[in-house]
């Protein structure tokens, strides 16, 4: 075995090359710098600015499209990076829920959204807790009421322990949002 | 430290961004098979070399530190990864406007661990040779070789009926 490469792995170089070519990854410099510059120093206080939700707004400024703002909002981690929200402390990851079916009956305040990339989207900066599921594996959130024109009605909040299958049972069966993990 | 990018160097740090930015995300691409958490991956690199500046003896070695721990962060992510996939995605969706060579092949990496998908991009995306990859991995050249040699194989059986 040696570092010269047969028809099969130039072949293969080629492809993988490709691959990740067509996958368009590439954002520029700027956005980088500006989620760095922008994330909180520990001891300053300052207000959680992430370069993911920088970059809709830009697009949303430059493009004047609101088609392209819901397209990029409805999906929170789309092309820029995972969305995040902490509450209690604890990091959840942001995804949007469309089919999640929730009476109030099933929800507990749980505590405050302290910072998030998506704070802008939400209801009220609380997330809520739901009947028979542990905390620490999801919240959901209310989103504003204009979020894609209502079709959005909540975020879920993926915590660090697992949320499935315990919170399937909220998700409509067969709806074009409901998890693989769920199916 | 020369070369490694300080909040007192911001131009050194947009020039490292230029620099590396599409290697790393590339491999991390490579070994999640995932836009978002390949992106993803890769911020949380750059963040941490802009608050953590690792202390680099030789700081051509920025390269081989920040393509490290981008595909350790793209393996964490995977770990988490029923998480951090967005319910709405729907992956199957996006699949007939691409290739079927690139749909192949991409199916034929999620058949490899992250760490095998790892040393693919390493040697096929990035190029390094075995000495370099083997620097990354903290085995011989050797080891590399026969690592690759097995992983080839795999793919082989997996590539052949196409």
């Amino acid at each position: 075995m040696n570092d010269a490469p047969d028809g099969f792995e130039e072949e293969l170089g080629h492809r993988l090359r490709h691959y990740v070519a067509v996958a368009d990854l590439g954002v520029g410099a700027a956005p980088v710098l500006e989620h760095v510059t922008s994330q909180p120093v520990e001891r300053s206080g300052r207000r959680v600015r992430p370069w993911a939700a920088a970059i809709v707004v830009a697009a949303v400024a430059v493009g004047g499209s609101l088609a392209m703002y819901v397209s990029m909002f409805s999906d929170p981690g789309s092309g820029l990076g995972i969305a995040h929200a902490t509450v209690s402390g604890v990091r959840y990851d942001v995804a949007a829920a469309r089919s999640l079916q929730v009476a109030s009956s099933d929800m507990t305040r749980y505590g405050e959204i302290t910072s998030s990339d998506y704070d802008w989207a939400f209801a009220e900066p609380v997330a809520y807790s739901l009947r028979g599921v542990d905390p620490m594996a999801a919240l959901i959130v209310p989103a504003k009421p204009d979020v894609e024109e209502g079709a959005l009605e909540y975020f879920i909040l993926f915590g660090p322990a697992e949320a499935f299958p315990s919170v399937c049972q909220y998700f409509q069966a067969g709806a074009p949002g409901e998890p693989d993990e769920c199916k | 430290m020369a070369g490694v990018p300080t909040r007192e160097k911001e131009d050194g740090f947009v020039a490292a961004v230029e620099r590396y930015d599409g290697d790393m995300v590339a491999l991390c691409f490579v070994i999640t098979g995932n836009r978002d958490l390949a992106r993803d991956a890769t911020q949380t690199t750059w963040l941490k070399l802009w608050r953590e500046p690792p202390k680099l003896r030789d700081p051509g070695k920025l390269r081989s530190w920040l393509l490290a721990v981008a595909a350790n962060e793209a393996r964490q992510l995977i770990r988490k990864g029923r998480r951090v996939v967005p319910l709405e995605r729907d992956q199957a969706s996006s699949a007939p406007t691409e290739p079927s060579t690139v749909v192949a092949l991409g199916q034929a990496l999620q058949g490899l661990r992250p760490d095998e998908r790892s040393l693919l991009g390493l040697k096929y995306v990035i190029g390094l040779n075995s000495t370099e990859i083997g620097e990354q991995l903290n085995i011989t050249p050797g080891a590399v070789r026969l690592r690759l040699h097995r992983v080839l194989g795999k793919l082989r059986e997996v590539l052949r009926d196409e």
